[in-house]
């Protein structure tokens, strides 16, 4: 659905996003990035709103940029809080589904609000909503037009935990029904809950794509590190080292130790039989690094 | 309901509800209704050619042009600034519609605000100011609803435009006053003659076309403006 092609832009001397090239199909997709790694710029390329310096991104087979009536199947969630503040909800969303030819827009807009979580009778103007409110606000009017590919630019900010939770079960049930929805955030927690697809931007390029515990799977020069909890922690760091399957032992608590190892599968598949040939029982066996946050950080930061 | 007849709509809304901006353009319209009861009611009267003098100066020279650069930048500029032309501009309409019906907002305020205004004081001073003070309307909308969406400060570059293109370097032959909106606003409202302290004489189907030329003009600007925007 969509295809991003050597996407560059600059800036003047200023290069955002740089050689950037994926694919993405229908379900939910995270954007993920700190601030300035090009992920807004990357998404305003892709709804249309900028022009690539050097590169081609196509959505729905089409140039979202030069073909207006592709912009009827693309939604956007922008990142600034602005909205057209003299308005009512419904009339900001009423005005989104009427400009894009929806048949029955008042229907449609009623729906869409109310899948927000908001009222569509509010006769208070937007310029008294909250954070939060102007958040669904937006995201009301990106759906109104029941779009096959919805682009959401850090939306979960100023949410309540509940209504964090609505919308994210919101872009699921999007994502589930064949459409495409990237989501941006620079926040880890939230890309999680998101699931496990991501894109991860730094510094204006494409640092990895796919699903975040697989890419830790491929980081295979930097030893994944695990915890286990045993009533021999000694034995076991001992006949890990003599296996080759540990480069780092550490024994910092009675009855637990963190392993290092280079070889994650390897090492799965001999702990068991270790144990059992040291005596040992097995109390726990968790990876600490293999969350979303390693990750990042080793991606960012190498480390 | 057309797209541009919507965004004429929502546009029309949005520049009324700046309530600063349309509390100072209805001061100085009534500004000139008052001045030219005061002029009509003073000793003997001032005669036609004394209100086109005054019409010509404080109307076409000031308020119109001032006023039409305050409502037309700002018609695309606000949205602009406060980020919010990608509301617009994600629609799928056709960029005519968007720019006609912004045009047609802006002039719509202007006209009600100012050129009315203008129209009255001109009544009381025997002034046709109708034609004039319309085409000049026109014109000015055109050219600064396409700076509005073009440039980065579009009133800084209107209020040049206006301090030494219009007033300056209109004023110093009859030949440069030919590059002016308001000469050929003013060959509208002034009869042979008259001398109201602006080169004027252009013709009659001049006077017509050069305005309505540059509001094409600015339109056509301003809609290749909004294919090409880089929207924030």
């Amino acid at each position: 659905m969509l295809e991003v092609t050597r996407v560059s832009k600059r800036f003047g001397d200023l290069v955002a996003v740089s050689d950037v090239s994926f694919q993405l199909g229908s379900g939910v997709t995270a954007l993920l990035g700190p601030n300035g790694a090009g992920k807004s710029t990357m998404l305003r390329m892709l709804s249309g709103l900028a022009a690539p310096s050097e590169g081609t991104v196509r959505v729905l087979g089409g140039d979202p940029r030069a073909d207006i009536e592709l912009r009827r199947r693309i939604g956007l969630v922008p990142q600034q809080e602005s909205l057209y503040e003299h308005l009512r909800v419904r009339e900001f969303v009423q005005l989104a589904a009427e400009l894009s030819g929806v048949a029955d827009a008042a229907a449609a807009t009623e729906r869409a609000i109310g899948t927000v979580g908001l009222d569509p009778a509010d006769k208070r103007r937007l310029s008294t909503y909250s954070k939060g409110m102007r958040q669904r606000a937006k995201l009301a009017s990106a759906i109104v037009t029941g779009p096959d590919v919805l682009f959401l630019d850090e939306p979960l900010t100023g949410l309540d935990p509940n209504q964090r939770n609505l919308m994210i079960d919101l872009f699921h049930r999007i994502g589930a029904s064949g459409r495409c929805v990237l989501v941006s955030s620079h926040v880890l927690d939230e890309v999680q809950r998101l699931g496990t697809d991501v894109l991860v931007m730094g510094q204006g390029r494409l640092l990895a794509e796919g699903d975040f515990r697989r890419i830790r799977d491929l980081m295979d020069d930097r030893p994944s590190r695990f915890r286990i909890a045993t009533d021999e922690p000694r034995a076991l760091a001992a006949g890990l080292i003599d296996q080759g399957l540990a480069v780092g032992v550490e024994i910092h608590e009675p009855g637990a130790l963190t392993v290092a190892t280079v070889s994650a599968g390897r090492f799965a598949a001999a702990i068991a039989p270790l144990a059992r040939d040291r005596r040992a029982s097995l109390q726990e066996l968790r990876p600490l690094d293999a969350d979303l946050e390693s990750v990042f950080r080793y991606l960012l930061e190498g480390r | 309901m057309s797209n541009a007849a919507r965004v004429f709509r929502f546009m029309t809304q949005k520049l009324l509800r700046d309530w600063g901006r349309v509390a100072v353009l209805v001061v100085l319209a009534v500004l000139a209704i008052v001045i030219a009861v005061v002029m009509r009611i003073s000793d003997g009267g001032a005669t036609p050619e004394d209100g086109a003098g005054f019409l010509v100066w404080y109307g076409l020279s000031i308020i119109l042009p001032f006023g039409s650069l305050l409502v037309a930048a700002d018609a695309f500029g606000d949205l602009r600034d406060e980020r919010t032309l990608v509301y617009l501009w994600l629609r799928p309409m056709r960029a005519w519609s968007a720019t006609a019906g912004t045009a047609g907002a802006a002039l719509t305020v202007v006209v009600v605000l100012l050129v009315v205004p203008l129209i009255i004081a001109g009544l009381i001073l025997d002034v046709p100011m109708a034609d004039g003070a319309l085409l000049a309307a026109v014109a000015y909308v055109g050219v600064f609803l396409a700076f509005g969406l073009l440039l980065s400060r579009p009133l800084l570059v209107g209020l040049l435009l206006l301090l030494v293109w219009e007033n300056v370097i209109g004023s110093l032959s009859a030949a440069t006053a030919r590059l002016t909106i308001r000469s050929y606003a003013a060959s509208l409202v002034v009869e042979e003659g008259w001398d109201v302290g602006t080169p004027v004489g252009r013709s009659f189907v001049a006077s017509l076309a050069v305005p309505l030329a540059v509001a094409a003009a600015g339109l056509l600007l301003a809609t290749w403006g909004w294919r090409r925007a880089e929207v924030a």
